[in-house]
């Protein structure tokens, strides 16, 4: 069995051609069977199809060829992405795509901008029972009350009287919990 | 005959036992906690602190003990007695829990967790624990000891919104703790020595009033809170007497509150919260006037919580004129037909096998499921298609839920190709490998039609839907395609796999 340097894989192309089953030993001490979705030369990354029960979903691994100690040949098999056989739903993939996108949006607009980190806890906290968003550094709780810098009871201004002092209430409460929790007490 | 007169003093038996349970928070000024002696009518239950909005203040504690104050706007009806035991109560106060001091929930009296499958309806939260809430901790004791473990997604929306004062419009299917998701915090929001009605639950039927008002006492057990139910059907006189003595929750139907108002033997003016269950069956014909009615006997405050399993035009427009800038929920997924193209083959019912047959040897199937009206029948097709030399899974009501569930699973992990099935799906197929539902019978009305073939937003799959008609469901047919707005055609005699396999 070849050593695992660059020179034999670039020497045996054959071995890594596409639908090949191979049994990988990685220089980090893994051990898996995989078939070769498709070698990728200028970044040396190995795409490998794990074996799994028969179902729509498949696990992939990315693999950067340096990092593959030995290896064996185990057999070769069909292209798994031959078109004929392999079906790939790209409206479901571009739906996963736009979901996530906006999450990472809506992630993106919880952070606040040019504010402590302790005011960021404080937005958190609320944010796990109330509907929040940030207005600059001030934080809108409902549309309706807004809670400025330093972030005490006293800075809550607007919303209806009942409004208002349930933000009090749980602004307060919470920055008790924080402060427990910084101190270790939790 | 339903008699509330003596729940001011009732607890479940064996209640006072445990000595150490229910002892009362012990305060800062010792004095105030020795244990005073009871008056004998008081049972040893009673002896807990009642809970202030007002923080504790030395100054109110001494004004309070020189000089009771007097009762404010009290109805001439409504006497409590001022005895020096109620008036030691008074002053221990017990504050909203946060997740310091945890000692009272190691006393608490949890009935065993509950072990039964449950869906996502209650399941997919966002995390939160009721302790999330800054609720009193006697309503904390009482959630817990009812066994709620942790908010459901419909409390975990709509109790921290209560809580602010805001209206709510809430749509959320039953069993999914819809009725703790405005007990607890009516519960929380009354101050149980303003001896007034506080809330206001209607509901439409008087079954469900008695089973309301049963969670709301179980919930409030630790707090001194007088919940009574009225309905339709029972004795109008006993009512009256009852709202002689404190009332601060009134569980009833629309027709006989607005009776007991109008009479003036109900006062509302005080009554801050008003929530409407069902609310799609409050807002009938029926009904509806009353509620309008009743709602000018109330403050214009109020706060106004509807819950609703579906949104009529009724219930719009009601939230239109009377809620005040809601905060709406819907944790229900919108079933849309979009994407789903729909045929219809006209067929003699012992024809009905053979088209069966056809559509499987013509149809691209990835997965599919075929609904049936009927036990009998889906046992009846599903043999069938096995003797066609098909293979498919069948469920049905009659299996236990543990087996269908399996079944289900195994299906949705693509070990078998077909699901011959009744309508046990609530929420529309959210598989996404189903590409064609096939109704062997058709489905008797628009709502089952729109479970069986409908997807739910989340999944915007394209898909075919093919529908067996006989004779007998013509009229049915027109009457669905009206209903959902939607077309469905005859199937032609080649199907386009673009239409509905990518």
């Amino acid at each position: 069995m070849e050593g695992g340097n660059n020179s034999s894989i670039n020497s045996n192309p054959e071995e890594l051609a596409v639908g090949c089953l191979l049994s990988i030993r990685t220089t980090l001490g893994d051990e898996f069977e995989g078939q070769v979705v498709t070698f990728d030369r200028p970044s040396n990354i190995l795409v490998l199809q794990e074996p799994s029960k028969p179902s729509p979903r498949r696990n992939l691994r990315l693999l950067k060829a340096n990092y593959i100690k030995d290896f064996t040949f185990l057999g070769h098999a069909q292209d798994p992405l031959d078109p004929n056989t392999c079906f790939l739903d790209l409206t479901a993939l571009q739906q996963r795509e736009d979901v996530a996108v906006r999450q990472a949006e809506a992630d993106a607009e919880r952070i606040g901008v040019g504010v402590t980190s302790e005011a960021q806890s404080i937005f958190d906290a609320l944010s796990k029972t109330l509907p929040v968003r940030w207005d600059k550094t001030v934080i809108v709780v409902m549309n309706e009350v807004r809670v400025s810098s330093p972030y005490h009871s006293e800075s809550v201004v607007g919303g209806t009287p009942a409004a208002n002092d349930r933000v009090k209430k749980v602004l307060e409460f919470e920055r008790k919990r924080l402060q427990l929790r910084s101190s270790g007490g939790q | 005959m339903n008699h509330n007169n003596n729940n001011r003093a009732r607890y479940p038996p064996g209640m006072g036992i445990g000595r150490g349970g229910f002892n009362p928070n012990l305060g800062q000024n010792p004095s105030l906690n020795q244990n005073p002696n009871l008056n004998q009518n008081h049972h040893a239950f009673q002896a807990r602190p009642p809970y202030h909005h007002q923080q504790q203040q030395p100054q109110y504690v001494q004004r309070h003990l020189l000089q009771p104050p007097p009762p404010q706007q009290q109805q001439q009806w409504l006497r409590r007695d001022a005895n020096a035991v109620d008036e030691v109560e008074k002053t221990v106060q017990s504050e909203p829990m946060d997740s310091s001091s945890q000692d009272w929930k190691a006393r608490l009296k949890i009935p065993p967790a509950d072990t039964r499958y449950r869906t996502e309806d209650v399941t997919a939260t966002k995390g939160n624990e009721f302790e999330d809430y800054f609720l009193k901790r006697e309503l904390l004791m009482g959630i817990y000891e009812k066994g709620f473990e942790r908010p459901s997604p419909i409390q975990e929306e709509s109790i921290p919104i209560a809580l602010t004062g805001s209206d709510i419009l809430a749509r959320a299917k039953n069993g999914t703790g819809k009725t703790a998701a405005f007990c607890i915090p009516a519960l929380e929001k009354i101050d149980q020595d303003n001896n007034v009605i506080q809330v206001v639950i209607l509901v439409p039927t008087r079954e469900l009033a008695l089973q309301t008002s049963q969670v709301c006492k179980e919930l409030g057990k630790h707090l001194k809170i007088q919940v009574m139910v009225t309905t339709g059907g029972t004795s109008l006189k006993d009512d009256i007497m009852r709202l002689y003595q404190p009332v601060h929750l009134l569980v009833g139907t629309p027709g006989r509150i607005l009776d007991l108002a109008k009479k003036g033997v109900c006062i509302l003016k005080d009554c801050a919260m008003l929530v409407m269950d069902e609310a799609d069956k409050l807002l009938s014909p029926e009904f509806q006037p009353s509620i309008e009615q009743l709602i000018h006997f109330l403050p214009t405050t109020r706060q106004i919580l509807m819950f609703s399993a579906t949104f009529p035009v009724t219930v719009k427009d009601f939230k239109d004129r009377y809620l005040r800038k809601p905060y709406v929920i819907n944790l229900m997924d919108e079933l849309t037909l979009k994407g789903i193209t729909q045929f219809y083959a006209f067929v003699e019912e012992r024809q009905k096998v053979h088209c069966l047959n056809t559509l499987f040897s013509k149809l691209q199937i990835n997965q599919s499921i075929i609904f049936c009206n009927s036990v009998n029948r889906v046992e009846l097709l599903a043999k069938k298609i096995t003797e066609l030399g098909y293979s498919c899974f069948y469920i049905h009501a009659k299996m236990l839920q543990d087996h269908r569930n399996r079944v289900f699973h195994d299906f949705r992990n693509g070990a078998c190709r077909n699901l011959v099935c009744t309508d046990l799906f609530t929420r529309g197929i959210d598989i996404q490998a189903v590409n064609v539902v096939i109704n062997f019978d058709f489905p008797k009305n628009a709502e089952t039609y729109l479970h069986r073939v409908g997807r739910s937003g989340r999944f915007g799959h394209l898909g075919l839907a093919v529908n067996l008609i006989t004779y007998e469901d013509r009229f049915n047919l027109y009457r669905i395609e009206q209903e959902l707005g939607t077309e469905i055609k005859q199937i032609p005699p080649q199907i386009d796999q673009a239409i509905y396999c990518r």
